[in-house]
């Protein structure tokens, strides 16, 4: 063999091991190239969905290209559909252009369109819709190829009303930044602004009704916990019937604002509870005061905690319009006299007068504590609170939303007792009550409708104080104090009861605040006497 | 009817209209609904033998005004508001007039004085409020700085003290008002006869009791016409302050119609009543007083 042939074969050799390694780099490369392709196939769609629709025809262009080159490639493409759509965000009446683009399975597509706001779907490839209503929208495209294969994608739309919805509420402070952190989540969700107003309940309660019967309301809700007052509007309100699941709440809140052809006039918001008497831990252990079980240990533990040094009463008094005191007074109606006295007084002259024996007896202890100067002089009841802190007071009567002042240092060393033999704790329920000519109507609904459901209540009670009335709210929602209040008012022995002022509402709730805060700086028997007259001829008339 | 009394009563009949629509046609219908009870069926004296004889705030107490213990009724605390504050508004007003007429700065004392004038009854029953608070305010720690810190106290919250202390404590938000007029007065008085007086050998005081005082009668007259009126409809101040309370003893009878008529349920029949009696009150004093007015 001629060196030349040797030669020949060496350079076809090496041609053959270039062209194996060559073909292995290409499968190599070209592998490594569709699987970057898949990751940057995947960004670039990503990519495509998320640019600006008004660069859709690039896009579309870039997608048109990918096409090709997988076809180039030999390579099949998923069926994926991206959705663009502009604008994604606005107020009511909102026009929004949809465009769906499919790439890879096997054309034609057909398209199918849910825009999430019980309207019909929509086949056509790139509607345009109108939102009418303030939400947050998750437009669906469902996209099926020749194959039946079919893809799915979504784009969030979110109309904001044009207005921001109006709430009242007697909340401010703490309860009020509560409440705003919930309206947060609402808004977050929907897209619907709200607004929250402070009012006192002097403004609550007379300008309210005063609005809603010269047919005019600024407040699309209003947020009140005396039912009596919610029945007494009803021809102004819109029944929330439609809104909520009653069977969703315990039924002496339904039935509280239930009129006689079950139509219901507010929905269970919050629930709170006037458990007892509050205290520092601290202060109880430094001063070796233990918690009373009996109405004599009670009596025991005022007058030496009367006699601490730097205690200037051992209870506390607060004062606003009145009901602080209401709240005490109908812990000692319960606490000496039983639930059911409570509930027969609410009921009126009918089932019980204000002057009886009974009633009396009630009044006749507590003005007793009241003589021996037990009870300080009624002042505004956050700033007691500050005081009861300071150590200036011994104990508390107050509401389970004492867990949520400000003024309380440390929860931790904060705790309560229940009036000693007690069988009943007042309960109070905030209720939300839609105006008939609410400025927005429709998202007013849906505002009451969240909070009156699971998810709302679940914050507000997260955030400490109070209790939910919607059932479906878990056990482990509440803060470890809140719980071991709800458990306390959970207690077979315990009957919760409608607050009696609440209750009865009309004048005679003004009247009982004024003529307690009476009793409370002059407590003796002769006023107590004109007191409880008083009380009855108010409860006589607020019955006739 | 002449030319000269046609013209006239023409160009009056737009005023007419809108008295007749804005103060007769109200005032007719506010005594007429005070004869009706809510169904408007006729009740005759009904709605006025409620509020004078109801247990629940009555206008009259008339077991405490025996007893001299407050509650004593709306009526009565507005005759009390009458007989504390009006004395003391002239003779405050009419001191303010002659201690700042010709002294240095008077004229911006006055408006300093004058404030207590120009800014809301609202805002004046806020700081009277706190004014009286027991820890902030300014009366308990003038008290407690000379030693009496002992009757340091909630004046608001105890129905002896109550209606007494938003009295005296509105003297400041009504005295700029008889200040000013007193002031006016004195300017008018001619003062050739303080010279004659001087002349004469009259003292100070002499001067003031035989020249000053019955020169400014006819501003006495408007200052006390005035201060009553504003007594008799007196609202603001106790509804910031007391709310009426504590058990009413520091009622009204301007807040006693508010209630009746706003709180819910309204009563209509109750609330008119209190205003027509409140309206024969004022009609009676204003008449008596213009008539001295238009005699001096």
């Amino acid at each position: 063999m001629s060196a030349n042939n040797k030669m020949m074969d060496w350079i076809l050799a090496i041609l053959l091991i270039v062209v194996i390694i060559v073909s292995g780099l290409s499968v190599y490369y070209s592998t490594t190239t569709v699987t970057k392709m898949d990751d940057n196939y995947a960004d670039l769609l990503e990519a495509i969905r998320n640019s600006n629709a008004s660069s859709s025809i690039f896009s579309e262009a870039i997608l048109k290209a990918l096409e090709e080159i997988a076809l180039g490639l030999n390579i099949t493409l998923p069926l994926t559909i991206i959705t663009q759509a502009s604008p994604t965000q606005g107020e009511v009446n909102l026009t929004v252009s949809f465009r769906a683009m499919a790439i890879g399975g096997t054309p034609p597509y057909t398209y199918e369109w849910d825009f999430d706001d019980q309207t019909p779907t929509n086949n056509e490839r790139d509607p345009i819709h109108v939102y009418t209503n303030a939400s947050t929208y998750t437009a669906t495209v469902l996209v099926t190829d020749s194959e039946q294969e079919t893809a799915l994608d979504s784009v969030t739309i979110r109309v904001t009303s044009a207005e921001a919805l109006t709430v009242f509420s007697l909340w401010g402070g703490s309860e009020e930044e509560n409440f705003l952190q919930a309206l947060g989540n609402f808004t977050e969700d929907t897209g619907i602004e709200v607004n929250h107003y402070s009012y006192t309940t002097q403004e609550l309660l007379i300008g309210v009704p005063m609005q809603l019967r010269a047919g005019y309301s600024i407040a699309d809700v209003v947020i009140a916990p005396w039912p009596a007052w919610i029945l007494e509007l009803a021809p102004y309100l819109t029944s929330v019937n439609d809104i909520i699941n009653s069977t969703k709440y315990p039924a002496n809140t339904i039935n509280a604002v239930k009129d006689a052809n079950d139509v219901i006039w507010a929905a269970p918001f919050k629930l709170s509870g006037k458990p007892g008497f509050w205290y520092k831990k601290s202060f109880f252990s430094d001063n070796g005061l233990t918690v009373p079980t009996t109405y004599d240990e009670f009596k025991t533990l005022l007058v030496t905690i009367q006699g601490i040094a730097g205690i200037e009463q051992a209870v506390a008094s607060g004062d606003t319009v009145g009901w602080p005191l209401s709240d005490t007074t109908e812990a000692f109606i319960m606490g000496l006299g039983g639930y059911q006295l409570q509930e027969e007084l609410i009921t009126g002259p009918s089932a019980r007068n204000w002057t009886d024996t009974e009633v009396r007896n009630v009044f006749g202890n507590l003005t007793e504590l009241l003589a021996a100067g037990y009870f300080s002089a009624p002042a505004e009841w956050t700033s007691q609170i500050t005081k009861f802190w300071d150590e200036k007071y011994g104990i508390y009567f107050m509401g389970s939303w004492m867990t949520t002042m400000e003024q309380i240092g440390d929860v931790s060393d904060l705790d309560f007792f229940g009036f000693p033999g007690t069988d009943g704790v007042a309960g109070s329920v905030d209720y939300l009550i839609l105006p008939k000519d609410a400025p927005n109507p429709n998202e007013a609904a849906q505002l009451v409708e969240w909070l009156a459901g699971a998810e709302a209540q679940e914050i507000m009670v997260g955030l400490g104080g109070f209790f939910g009335t919607n059932i479906d709210v878990p056990d482990t929602a509440y803060l470890p104090l809140d719980k071991k209040v709800l458990d306390f008012i959970s207690q077979a022995t315990i009957h919760i009861v409608s607050d009696l002022d609440d209750a009865v509402g009309g004048k005679f709730q003004t009247t009982f605040w004024d003529q307690l805060k009476l009793l409370w700086v002059d407590p003796t028997p002769s006023t107590l006497d004109d007191v409880l007259a008083v009380l009855e001829a108010a409860a006589l008339e607020q019955q006739t | 009817m002449s030319h000269h009394i046609k013209t006239p009563l023409f160009f009056l009949i737009p005023a007419f209209l809108l008295l007749a629509l804005f103060v007769f046609y109200p005032m007719v219908d506010t005594i007429y609904m005070s004869f009706v009870d809510q169904d408007g069926n006729f009740v005759g004296l009904g709605n006025y033998e409620k509020v004078f004889g109801t247990r629940i705030y009555p206008l009259v107490n008339t077991k405490n005004v025996a007893l001299g213990k407050f509650p004593m009724g709306a009526l009565v605390h507005n005759i009390f508001w009458i007989a504390i504050h009006l004395p003391l508004c002239v003779f405050f007003g009419l001191l303010l007039a002659v201690l700042l007429r010709d002294v240095k700065g008077g004229s911006i004392m006055k408006s300093v004085i004058f404030l207590g004038m120009v800014i809301p009854l609202i805002v004046g029953g806020v700081l009277v409020r706190f004014i009286l608070d027991r820890d902030a305010g300014i009366l308990n720690g003038i008290l407690r700085v000379i030693g009496l810190g002992a009757y340091a106290t909630d004046w608001t919250f105890y129905p002896n003290t109550a209606l007494i202390t938003v009295i005296l404590g509105s003297v400041w938000l009504w005295t700029g008002f008889a200040m000013i007029v007193y002031s006016a007065g004195l300017e008018g008085i001619p003062v050739e006869l303080y010279e004659a007086a001087k002349i004469d050998g009259a003292s100070r005081w002499k001067t003031f009791w035989r020249i000053t005082v019955p020169m400014l009668r006819s501003s006495t007259i408007t200052v006390v016409t005035m201060t009553l009126l504003w007594e008799l409809k007196i609202f603001d101040v106790i509804y910031i302050v007391t709310n009426a309370g504590p058990g009413g003893a520091s009622d009204v009878m301007a807040f006693r119609m508010y209630i009746e008529a706003f709180q819910y349920p309204p009563n209509y029949g109750t609330a008119t009543a209190i205003a027509t009696v409140l309206t024969i009150m004022t009609f009676g004093f204003a008449a008596y007083m213009v008539n001295r007015m238009t005699k001096s």
